[in-house]
């Protein structure tokens, strides 16, 4: 006797299509372009985070980049040799020797614009200098100008002056005098990104900011995250407009070193210079702590060089690492958001299949084929 | 996309073509009961061995199925029903085969071996697909060839070798070996129980 196969030829179905239709499903993430995403990862839960990160089956093409260095070291003052060249010129009575040392006029302003520690002192000692060689050379229309340029950049009066004549005193107090005479004027700066600028190494201002000076002009110093410093001299009253460049990869990680060693890791400026630091696009900052067995993780993404999404989890360092990093690339809208089950074509597919199947298993149990009778010898 | 709809419809399609592939097939081996004495043991009434008659060791076959509501194998029982109301053969099933025993036929079971041999030898089954009917199964042995069968000649009695029946079957459920003997109440059958088994459906009403 042979008995036809019918439900047996239909689980066959069932399973060749469960075989077929698997790499449909395969094949939905597979199509999507795979979006570069560089993560950097601080804290003492890094290891497990960029190993589980590395494991994970996100549809991105993931680089790691270690964190910039955030040891800074604080600025040193810069040495200025042309001022002891200067004083030794003006005691060994050699004035011509020390108005060359001290270089042109514009080397006070130009150590103003320098910034960091010790700009406003060297300036008022290279100012100081110039005054005193200038008078102490019989040229007393130029020790007034540099005295009214000392007292207009509010520069003090070094301890040097104690080796100078009461003459060159009284001369400075002459010139500080006149200029603090003079009606205070205004000067405003903007600039095309938000900083702070520096006025005479003195005082500092958000801009926009107006400034009240004494007329006359005036050194300014543009600061401003992921931007170069630019120094400029401006004349109050008057307006200044700042341009600053980008900054390259090298200052923004100095730039975010220096936030960092202060504590600031994750605000939107840190996050924004770090992207900059290691030229990512895409970058996810993870901030992780280890907590017994689980990980604490807090993240944020800046793409293009902008914040675009925080988020937060705890737990297992593999489910917690997958889904921070899911969260922030979906509501940055770097990797588009799971459609629901019932938008995905997978499951329609699934659910015509399976009613197929279903049918077609109903039909083979169900369905009895015709028999008939061989009699034989 | 379009493998997914081709799978689709290879799921939706896949059924109805299985519909039609689907076949049961139920085999009913007819088997002459193989024992000594046997069907092809019967005498007639001088005592003369039937099988005598043949010349050549040439007989035919003639295979019959007969109609009955009958469900139960019982001698006494089946002639009765087959006097009234009777257990007409279904004249489209007949097959006849014309046999030759071969071999040394020393014996009647040789005999009964040589011609089921012979019927098998061809191969070609009785019926490819019996009726869904209850039925008596005969095989009718004879001296009359299978062309004068064919032909419409009825058996005569002097012909008969030898005659064997089934049990009421249903070949609408009955599958497997389905035994044909001679029930007799002899130790060799007589020519009388070979023709009321080669005439069982036209025995006159008593």
């Amino acid at each position: 006797m042979s008995r036809s196969a019918g439900p047996a030829a239909f689980a066959l179905a069932a399973f060749a299509l469960a075989l077929g239709a698997a790499p449909l499903y395969a094949q939905e993430g597979e199509g999507a372009e795979r979006a570069p995403v560089t993560l950097v990862v601080v804290g003492d839960a890094e290891e497990a985070v960029l190993g589980a990160a590395r494991e994970s089956e996100l549809p991105i093409t993931l680089r790691v980049a270690p964190a910039p260095a955030r040891d800074v070291a604080p600025r040193a003052p810069r040495p200025r040799p042309a001022l002891s060249a200067a004083r030794d010129a003006y005691v060994n009575a050699d004035f011509e020797a020390c108005l060359a040392a001290l270089g042109s006029p514009d080397a006070v302003t130009d150590a103003l614009g320098e910034g960091g520690p010790g700009a406003r002192d060297a300036a008022a000692r290279l100012a100081f200098w110039r005054v005193a060689c200038h008078g102490a050379a019989g040229d007393g229309p130029a020790a007034e100008r540099a005295a009214e340029r000392m007292a207009t950049l509010r520069l003090p009066i070094p301890a040097d002056a104690a080796l100078a004549t009461p003459d060159l005193e009284r001369l400075l107090a002459d010139a500080y005098e006149r200029v603090s005479a003079r009606p205070p004027a205004a000067l405003r700066v903007e600039a095309s990104t938000p900083g702070r600028v520096q006025v005479d190494a003195l005082e500092s201002c958000a801009v926009p900011c107006e400034r009240a000076l004494p007329p006359g002009e005036h050194v300014l110093r543009f600061e401003a995250d992921g931007a170069v410093p630019e120094a400029r001299l401006a004349q109050a009253p008057g307006a200044l407009r700042f341009e600053p460049a980008p900054a390259p990869p090298g200052l923004a990680a100095r730039q975010w070193a220096a936030r960092a060693a202060r504590g600031d890791l994750e605000s939107t400026a840190s996050v924004a210079l770090l992207a900059r630091a290691v030229r990512a696009r895409n970058l996810v900052f993870v901030l992780g702590e280890r907590e017994r067995e689980a990980v604490h993780l807090r993240g944020a993404l800046a793409v293009d060089g902008e914040v675009a999404s925080r988020a937060a989890r705890r737990g297992p360092a593999e489910e917690a690492t997958e889904a921070l990093l899911r969260e922030l690339l979906v509501r940055g809208e770097v990797l588009a958001p799971e459609p629901p089950l019932w938008r995905r074509p997978g499951f329609w597919v699934g659910i015509l299949a399976a009613a197929a199947v279903a049918a077609g298993v109903t039909v083979g149990v169900l369905h009895e084929p015709p028999t008939r009778t061989e009699v034989t010898f | 996309m379009t493998r997914a709809l081709a799978l689709l419809a290879f799921a939706a399609l896949l059924p109805l073509a299985l519909q039609g592939c689907g076949e049961d097939v139920r085999t009913v081996q007819l088997d002459f009961v193989d024992r000594d004495p046997n069907a092809f043991s019967c005498v007639d009434a001088a005592g003369e061995r039937l099988l005598n008659r043949a010349r050549d060791a040439r007989a035919s076959v003639v295979v019959d199925f007969l109609r009955t509501p009958l469900r139960f194998c019982q001698v006494t029982e089946t002639i009765r029903q087959c006097r009234d109301p009777g257990c007409p053969a279904l004249p489209e099933l007949r097959r006849c085969y014309d046999v030759v025993a071969e071999g040394p036929l020393e014996s009647d079971l040789d005999v009964l071996r040589a011609v089921e041999a012979s019927l098998r030898s061809s191969g070609e089954p009785v019926l490819l697909d019996a009726p869904d009917e209850s039925v008596i199964v005969r095989a009718t042995v004879t001296t009359q060839t299978c062309a004068a069968v064919e032909e419409g000649a009825p058996l005569g009695a002097d012909q008969l070798l030898a005659c064997a029946l089934s049990c009421p079957v249903d070949l609408g459920q009955y599958e497997g070996v389905l035994d044909l003997d001679l029930p007799t109440t002899l130790e060799s059958c007589t020519i009388q129980e070979v023709a009321v088994c080669a005439f069982l459906d036209r025995l006159p009403p008593e």
